[in-house]
């Protein structure tokens, strides 16, 4: 009879602790998280850049080209933009890029790319941005000749 | 229908591969360069007048030269050459001459004082100028008489247009 009276009790606090979770109110553990956002993307390959001028004297006159931009989103902090070009260029010739500094970035101005990664805009943080003007500067001193080619630029967005 | 879903496939793979191409933590760039064939020639200016002394008595008066001006070349080409020749004056090399000297640029050559000829023919001054860009390279006149004429020795003076052209060896 002892024994019947403590099942009961048992049972009892069983049901109560059953109606804790029902009634007119419900509840849910959100889980959140942002991971980590990095891109960036170019409008397209810029015009050709031809060098054919010159005053006599003097080397012949940079061919320019700031018909192209990038866009950039990160919700990273201090976070740059490097350059590099897939092959070194022809002997006695140059090329530059320029990329306008995001908000609060800051843009390295003309900078001659090679094959090894140069840094072109630092301190970017927290941002999305786009349509900043990349304006590239081909250079060549008259012993380059006459010549055409092309190079692969890349830019890479990574940690400052 | 298997090759309609195939093709369907593919596409949607193009579709899927072409945007990632341009995005994530870098993007890339085809930039294309060109150099042209460039080929300028200038000079400082005028020389200054070259005044002919009147000499000993009985002989011809001597030789006078002129060397104040210079001249500037750009070319992205190869062996070029430079060439003189007047386009108008009262040059008459019976009577005298006028003979120029470039100073060559690297890798050129100049054979030296050239007598500009007087039937508006060219002359060669600088040769062999390959890819290059100098300025102040100097230019030297000389001028003398060489023929007895009173009437034009007692001329005032004479005007010299002297051509120099870039050109093709």
């Amino acid at each position: 009879m002892k024994k019947l009276f403590v099942v009961l009790v048992i049972g009892l606090f069983v049901f109560v602790s059953g109606q804790a979770m029902a009634g007119n109110t419900a509840q849910q553990t959100v889980s959140f998280q942002i991971t980590a956002i990095n891109e960036i993307a170019v409008s397209g390959n810029p015009g050709q850049l031809v060098v054919n001028a010159s005053n006599a004297g003097e080397d012949p006159d940079p061919a320019t080209d700031d018909t192209t931009s990038y866009s950039v989103t990160t919700n990273g902090e201090l976070k740059k933009i490097v350059g590099k070009i897939d092959s070194a260029m022809p002997s006695n010739t140059k090329l530059e890029a320029q990329l306008a500094a995001t908000t609060g970035g800051s843009s390295a101005g003309y900078v001659e790319l090679g094959e090894l990664d140069q840094n072109l805009v630092t301190g970017i943080s927290l941002l999305s941005e786009s349509g900043k003007t990349i304006t590239y500067r081909f250079s060549a001193q008259a012993e380059a000749g006459t010549l055409s080619g092309q190079r692969t630029v890349t830019f890479t967005l990574t940690d400052g | 229908m298997k090759k309609f879903l195939s093709i369907l496939l593919i596409f949607a793979s193009f579709l899927y591969l072409e945007p990632s191409a341009f995005s994530g933590n870098s993007a890339q760039q085809t930039v294309q360069f060109a150099v042209e064939e460039i080929n300028e020639v200038s000079v400082s200016g005028d020389p200054e007048t070259m005044y002919v002394g009147p000499g000993e008595p009985g002989r011809l008066p001597p030789e006078v030269s002129e060397s104040s001006t210079t001249y500037n070349i750009t070319t992205t080409s190869s062996n070029k050459k430079i060439t003189v020749h007047l386009t108008q004056s009262s040059y008459d090399p019976t009577l005298c001459y006028l003979k120029v000297n470039l100073q060559p640029p690297s890798g050129a050559t100049s054979p030296g004082d050239v007598q500009i000829p007087g039937d508006n023919s060219s002359a060669n001054v600088v040769t062999g100028i390959s890819r290059v860009s100098q300025s102040g390279l100097g230019i030297t006149y000389k001028f003398r008489f060489v023929g007895l004429d009173s009437e034009k020795l007692q001329q005032a003076s004479f005007n010299f247009l002297v051509n120099f052209t870039l050109t093709d060896s």
